[in-house]
């Protein structure tokens, strides 16, 4: 039986001043669906991200999310960003960042409640940094502050969860483990992630869609080595087609 | 006289230790707020463009305190947006506002007539010609810093440490980071009355910094800063009270001192 559909992207361009991000990029998500955004660094995999979080408006076409236009969805979509981005001598314990998962705009608590606290608490537990509670984040190493920022995301109970290169700097065990907690979150949460490399990501995933401006998707794995001849890439179909020889 | 004898007795000098209290509750808050932002040049750039506004409000013969509270707040909203919105060169416009306001200011005193103003006063402050009114109008400055910041903690912090996580939360990420300038800005008043405006930098990021070495949370550093904030103060007026020295700088040396101390410290025993 067909899924809901919680996103779709119709007709999208998106420029940035005057070059040119995203052409007529087109495709849906659906329920449960495992969808990996794989492409180039450049080719538009986080403009993907950004539009679907309403942090960027579309050039043209249009994009829903749960029926509704992006960045009204606050409580039901949530999202991972690199851990990179973070000041690293932030005063802030994984516990606190977890909490932050729930930060709204109208708390005037200065305090955390019991019941708050008890959600991060599972949070943690799920990513197996329980014990890290009260380690400063800045401190851990980049696959726990992979799982604190997935906690964090988690926290408010989403439908969906997007992954902005979940793995990009982490080992391939800790990369694995990654996955493989994500595959299980997949039972009841949508995942959408991107990222450049395509790793382990295609023994996981249910739906692959390549970027790099166009957009093409691929209905199973075993099309992604056929890259080369859709010629969808012209002429940079070398990086997906090098890297996809699983 | 010594020190402790003369605190039991004059009451300037008892206006002076409430006066440091406030100052130490306010600026325990922001600087924190200022440490974690790594925001040290939008601080200063308000302290020193508050001079245009005392200027102001004294050659057209208004309270310098009201000039002090509108202008610093002006420019408490004007960097915000500028740090929100430029997209280069945003450090050299906060070095302009800082600059210009400062001038205005200058200009302005300069050209007050009759009434000799103490650019003094303003500049390095003086703690023991707080007023009972002084008293009572840095109380209300303090009151809202804390009220404020208490309302809006978990937003200044989630803002400060991630934006866009506070964005899609549904937070407003720019009214916050404005609003946390604000508090940021009375704050920078009423550390005018105590240690002046050029010092007021002084007291935005020693405190903070020095106890962001000891604590891994945001509140703990916001209250580790406003003990060190009070204690830094009352060694100051103790030392400048024996030696007879200009109070402003003697609280600033001394946190300065404890700032190094404690920096070399974490590092040896690390």
């Amino acid at each position: 039986m067909d899924k809901p559909e919680v996103i779709s992207f119709d007709k999208v361009s998106f420029f940035y001043g005057k070059n040119e991000i995203l052409r007529d990029v087109t495709f849906s998500v659906k329920k449960e669906d495992f969808f990996a955004i794989i492409g180039p660094n450049g080719g538009g995999k986080t403009t993907i991200l950004r539009l679907m979080l309403g942090f960027i408006k579309p050039t043209s076409g249009k994009i829903t999310v749960f029926g509704e236009e992006p960045g009204r969805n606050f409580t039901k979509i949530a999202s991972v960003p690199q851990f990179s981005s973070h000041d690293r001598l932030f005063p802030i314990t994984v516990e606190e960042v977890v909490l932050q998962g729930l930060v709204k705009s109208t708390s005037f608590l200065p305090f955390y409640t019991k019941n708050e606290k008890a959600k991060a608490g599972d949070a943690m537990k799920k990513l197996g940094i329980l014990d890290r509670a009260n380690a400063r984040f800045g401190d851990l190493s980049g696959g726990l502050k992979q799982r604190t920022l997935i906690a964090r995301a988690i926290v408010s109970d989403p439908e969906i969860l997007l992954l902005d290169e979940p793995v990009a700097s982490v080992d391939s065990s800790v990369e694995k483990d990654i996955y493989e907690m994500l595959l299980d979150m997949n039972k009841k949460i949508t995942i959408v992630m991107v990222s450049h490399d395509i790793g382990f990501v295609s023994s996981f995933v249910n739906k692959i869609g390549c970027v790099n401006k166009i957009f093409v998707e691929h209905a199973s794995k075993d099309e992604m080595c056929c890259l080369e001849e859709h010629h969808a890439y012209s002429g940079k179909t070398t990086m997906i087609h090098h890297k996809c020889g699983i | 006289m010594d020190f402790f004898n003369a605190l039991s007795t004059y009451s300037f000098l008892q206006n002076a230790v409430i006066a440091a209290l406030l100052a130490a509750l306010s600026c325990g808050i922001s600087g924190t707020f200022v440490h974690i932002n790594r925001i040290t040049f939008i601080a200063g750039g308000i302290a020193h463009a508050v001079l245009g506004g005392v200027g102001a409000a004294v050659f057209f013969g208004f309270s310098p305190f009201a000039g002090a509270i509108v202008t610093a707040l002006i420019f408490a909203v004007l960097l915000g947006v500028i740090r929100l919105k430029a997209t280069q060169h945003e450090d050299t416009v906060i070095g302009a506002m800082w600059a210009c306001g400062m001038s205005a200011g200058i200009i302005f005193i300069y050209l007050t007539p009759g009434y000799a103003v103490n650019l003094n006063n303003y500049l390095f402050g003086n703690i023991l010609l707080v007023s009972k009114s002084d008293i009572t109008a840095l109380s209300v400055l303090a009151a809202l810093v804390i009220l404020v910041s208490a309302l809006f903690f978990r937003q200044f912090k989630a803002v400060s440490f991630d934006e866009e996580n506070a964005e899609l939360h549904g937070v407003k990420s720019s009214l916050v980071y404005i609003l946390m300038l604000s508090v940021i800005a009375l704050t920078v008043v009423v550390l005018m009355k105590v240690v002046g405006l050029i010092l007021v930098i002084a007291f935005m990021t020693l405190p903070a910094a020095t106890s962001a070495i000891f604590q891994r949370k945001v509140g703990g550093i916001i209250l580790l800063s406003i003990i060190l904030s009070f204690v830094f103060s009352m060694s100051g007026l103790f030392v400048s009270y024996t030696w007879n020295l200009p109070t402003g700088a003697v609280i600033t040396l001394v946190s300065g001192a404890v700032y190094a101390v404690s920096l070399l410290c974490s590092k040896l025993s690390h």
